[in-house]
């Protein structure tokens, strides 16, 4: 009987162990499968759960591999390691796995279009016994344009196309954020100066054109603090993108903002009789200014081909001038720009264009 | 024709001569330049010109041009004659000086007279501005665990930008160097101490039609989208352009930097290997009266890693490019065209053992760009492997074409876009091959100039084709809808806009969502006073899933200054909820910055311009759902300067 208890207990025991080393552990990664873009890195945040019913307390892994059946396609040497709850039994370790170009392309080589990332994690404690398991990610390999969607580059950048510039004081000032992206989603983020919600930004991207976000006229970036401000351009979603910092200083200089002259006569794209007399200018300016420039252009052109300076809101040319300049039939632009007391450009006002009327000709009746 | 005109030439001649002897006789004596003298060379950037003219006269009856420009609306009239100080500066060199009196009885008297300016004796041309703007500030009240905030800071900039000009050359400076110190370390990539932020050293020759420039510095090389575009670093840069010829080369490093980085040498971005940096060089000629061009282009280098301001997926990478365009304009931009041809070879990795990858890329380009119309037709191929360090967000591996058009007519303003493109350029049957096909349409109204309405629609569609057993179909629909009206009335400013997405997942995966944007804004501006307060509201919705996200944000600004401009202020505020229609999520923050502060002095010794004031931050976030609840106000001691100081 007791041999019988015995020979029980040890094969109790072996069952109980066999149990054990078999059904001891799983784990899973999550996400399960992935789809990249060929070409190009990719990383992406790979959670490896745990769970274990040996008491083991610690699961780690010292390196990762990239197979196609009996091909090693490439090593990641990264360990990872998790904690195990010892009353439920379950972890996780979390790493960014990054993909490189060298295993799509050997993947290529081998003509397959997926793989596997897999994890060997050796789990142990003080309480059980040393086995290992692993986890396993599918990868799967397609073209940009189909690829899950993620932002592959992001760039800050103000006018000057750098990611710094220093502005005056109430200056306005524009930031732009260039997003290179694979496949097609719905972007959400936030422009933030220093940890401000700006304006946030939830728009649909699609795979064929690259996408520039800017920040809008209202609200404004703020540039009534003077000093260093830091901006950036934050994405909620797709994750996975390290954000940079754009970095504008204010100086206490105040900018001057230009008031709006309003042009009143001629109308814009008016057509006026070749006449100095119909040649009369108007403009509503500002209190501020005490001095305007009347500028009078080509088409076309850069450089004005007139320019009038006058204390009042209008300007008539002198018959000598207006001959010189106008021919019948040209067309023209005109502008004001205002000066105040200490002769700053304070104001200024649209373009607007003018077509003087062609002369006809007189008839050999009318000459005598 | 003959009987005609040739009384009438006399006539012009006679008169011609007539005027002539008559302005030059009696104009000797009634009008005289006193300042500055004729013939002589003045340094000064605004001279003073004083005239003197003997007969009575007004305003009415004199006419005075100066190099081209007529400014008899601003002359201090006097009995003796005229003075003008110059509203803007005198360039250099020679002025003419033309004066004209309409004398009572219809005569002309005219007189005209020369001389030359110079900003300083050694310089024809000299100025330069500089700002120096210092900041301390000092923590009044913060919480304790506020830990990101320096109990006290200062800093200081010096913005310079300088010119000189004498002869033929030229040379320009433009800089900020900034002092920082605080006490907690700076965050990446400023650092404590004094650093040159940026520069610009520019030197330009010109001559008879030759003209040099040189550039070293935060320079700027746009050449075309598949070689160079925008790429904005520090380095060199020279181009030579002689009649219609242009040759440049560049050499800049690879990673934007912010401030001095590795000394004299390195600061400069020319020192170092084509690992990290790019390199290039380019040569445009024109034929045919500049109605034909030829462009070339190699751009050659490396680069590592992240730059400032920039974040990439992308490894060590290395690559080389040369680009031949040929473009054509006989229509003076009626009928424009544009060939591009492309050779890449890159690597996208240097660390691993593959070799770079040989591609290329062509794009034609044919259009009408000036005028109330305007059209394109644009047909590019990019390779699968085609990728430039000088261009990095340019998409690789596509081929398609894009139709544009658009007319600009007196009140309406449309443009159309139709476009084709597709991936998997080589047929590679490893991988689906992917249709995008996109239409769009804008419309602006602009009736009323004061409230121009616009309008727009855009429909796109990815549909896959050929797929792998391993890849999933996508066909998905894209619908953006935007329209917005803003009303602008002397100080005030109106804005409504409303945009609204939707994306179609049409496969079984059924991964929809919608985006409903709905923005008004509105503002107040006065001299000495601005309010603008905006709100928008968003609602995104994933149907599969029954979930929706709504965002509401509250946003207001306002500034002015008080008590004869000595008094300044400043607030800009954001309140942000965004609600889970689960009840999954729901937050609240508010953030503001405000600033309140009093000028202590203007012009102080002719150039100090102190002040004194305080500035705040408040943040406050309430997570409803988790129960997180917390607020901080950090109030600090703002003493500042601005030293403006020009020469």
């Amino acid at each position: 009987m007791k041999k019988a208890a015995f020979f029980l207990l040890i094969l109790i025991s072996i069952v109980f162990t066999m149990y054990a080393q078999t059904a001891e552990a799983a784990i899973t990664a999550s996400p399960s499968s992935i789809t990249i873009a060929r070409g190009s890195q990719s990383t992406r945040s790979i959670t490896h759960n745990i769970i274990d019913s040996t008491g083991c307390t610690l699961a780690a892994s010292t390196s990762g591999q990239f197979i196609s059946g009996s091909n090693t396609l490439g090593t990641v040497n990264t360990p990872v390691s998790a904690s195990l709850d010892i009353n439920t039994a379950i972890g996780s370790a979390a790493e960014s796995l990054t993909i490189p170009v060298s295993v799509v392309k050997k993947a290529e080589q081998l003509r397959v279009n997926s793989f596997q990332f897999q994890r060997q994690f050796t789990i142990t404690g003080d309480d059980c016994i040393t086995h290992t398991d692993s986890s396993t990610v599918q990868i799967r390999v397609t073209t940009e344009a189909a690829a899950e969607f993620k932002i592959t580059r992001l760039q800050l950048y103000f006018e000057n196309k750098k990611a710094e510039t220093t502005v005056m004081r109430h200056q306005p000032l524009k930031a732009y954020a260039d997003i290179s992206f694979a496949g097609s989603g719905l972007l959400q983020g936030y422009w933030e100066a220093d940890g401000r919600i700006i304006s946030n930004v939830k728009t649909h991207l699609i795979y064929g054109k690259s996408v520039t976000i800017e920040t809008p006229e209202i609200p404004s970036l703020p540039t009534f603090q003077t000093g260093t401000h830091r901006l950036r351009f934050v994405i909620t979603s797709p994750s996975g993108v390290t954000l940079p910092d754009a970095i504008y200083f204010v100086t206490a200089e105040e900018f001057r903002q230009k008031f709006i002259i309003n042009l009143l006569s001629p109308n814009d794209k008016a057509e006026i009789d070749y006449s100095p007399h119909a040649f009369t200018f108007t403009w509503k300016g500002e209190n501020q200014a005490v001095a305007y420039l009347v500028e009078f252009l080509e088409k076309g052109g850069e450089k004005p081909i007139f320019s009038a300076y006058t204390k009042n809101s209008e300007y008539k040319f002198p018959l000598s001038v207006f001959k010189s300049v106008f021919s019948s039939g040209g067309s023209y632009f005109w502008r004001v720009k205002g000066f105040d007391a200490e002769n700053n450009e304070t104001a200024e006002s649209n373009t607007y264009s003018f077509t003087i009327k062609e002369q006809v000709p007189p008839l050999p009746s009318d000459i005598k | 024709m003959k009987k005609i005109f040739a009384p009438f030439f006399i006539i012009i001649v006679s008169h011609f001569f007539s005027g002539y002897a008559q302005s030059d006789v009696i104009g000797q004596n009634l009008i005289q330049l006193l300042e500055p003298q004729e013939g002589v060379e003045v340094i000064a950037k605004k001279p003073v010109i004083k005239c003197s003219i003997t007969h009575p006269f007004s305003r009415e009856n004199l006419l005075v041009i100066l190099d081209g420009d007529d400014i008899t609306g601003v002359l201090d009239i006097r009995s003796e004659g005229f003075e003008y100080k110059p509203i803007r500066v005198l360039s250099s060199g020679m002025h003419s000086l033309r004066i004209v009196l309409y004398m009572p009885d219809g005569k002309e008297v005219q007189k005209d007279f020369v001389f030359s300016t110079r900003h300083s004796k050694t310089f024809e041309d000299a100025y330069s501005n500089n700002e120096l703007t210092t900041i301390y500030t000092s923590v009044l009240e913060k919480p304790e665990d506020v830990t990101t905030t320096p109990y006290s800071k200062i800093e200081s900039n010096f913005k310079s930008e300088t010119r000189l000009k004498n002869g033929h050359w030229e040379f320009t400076l433009t800089t900020n160097l900034r002092y920082i110190d605080q006490s907690l370390p700076l965050n990446q990539p400023e650092r404590k101490g004094l650093d040159l932020i940026n520069y610009l050293l520019q030197g330009k020759y010109s001559k008879d039609g030759l003209g040099i420039l040189t550039e070293i510095g935060d320079v700027q090389i746009n050449e075309t989208e598949n070689t160079v575009m925008g790429l904005a670093k520090r380095g060199g840069n020279v181009s030579f352009q002689y009649k219609d010829l242009t040759l440049r080369t560049f050499l800049v490093k690879s990673q934007s930097v912010f401030g001095y980085r590795g000394g004299v040498r390195g600061s400069t971005g020319i020192e170092g290997s084509l690992d990290d940096h790019i390199m290039g060089v380019s040569g445009e000629t024109f034929f045919l009266s500049r109605k034909v061009n030829l462009k070339t282009i190699y751009v050659t280098g490396g680069e590592t890693g992240d730059s400032f301001g920039t974040w990439t997926d992308a490894s060590g990478r290395k690559g080389s490019v040369a680009g031949f365009v040929l473009g054509t304009d006989f229509f003076n931009q009626k009928l424009a065209t544009e060939a591009e041809v492309d050779f890449s070879r890159f690597d996208a990795d240097t660390t691993d053992d593959f070799s770079a990858d040989n591609d290329k890329a062509y794009k034609l380009k044919i259009g009408r760009t000036s005028g109330n119309y305007v059209y394109e037709a644009l047909y590019k191929y990019i390779g699968p492997d085609y990728q430039v360090l000088g261009n990095q967000g340019l998409q690789k591996n596509t081929e398609g074409f894009t139709l544009s058009g658009g007319m600009n007519l007196d009140i309406h303003s449309v443009n159309l876009s139709l476009s084709r493109y597709s991936d998997n350029v080589e047929d590679d049957e490893l991988y689906p091959k992917v249709y995008a096909y996109q239409g769009a349409i804008n419309y602006t109204f602009k009736k009323f100039q004061s409230a121009p309405i616009s309008l727009s629609y855009q429909k796109s569609i990815i549909d896959s084709s050929k797929e792998p057993s391993t890849i999933t179909p996508i066909e998905t629909e894209t619908d953006t809808i935007t329209g917005g009206i803003n009303y602008i009335k002397d100080r005030w400013n109106f804005g409504i806009q409303t945009a609204y997405s939707s994306q179609n997942d049409r496969t079984s995966a059924g991964n929809d969502s919608t985006s409903n944007t709905y923005t008004f804004i509105t503002s107040y501006v006065m001299d000495d006073f601005s309010i603008s307060p905006g709100f928008t509201f968003n609602r995104l919705r994933y149907p599969q899933q029954g979930t929706r996200t709504d965002t509401y944000t509250t946003n207001l600004d306002i500034r002015g200054k008080a008590m004869e401009d000595n008094l300044s202020y400043g607030l800009a505020g954001t309140y942000n909820r965004t609600k889970a229609g689960d009840g999954s999520s729901e937050q609240d923050t508010i953030n503001t910055n405000l600033e309140v502060a009093y000028s202590l002095g203007k012009k102080l010794f002719d150039f100090l311009n102190p002040s004194a004031g305080i500035r705040g931050t408040y943040n406050k976030t309430n997570n409803k759902v988790s129960g997180g609840e917390n607020d901080e106000l950090i109030l600090l001691l703002v003493l500042s300067t601005s030293m403006p100081f020009s020469f």
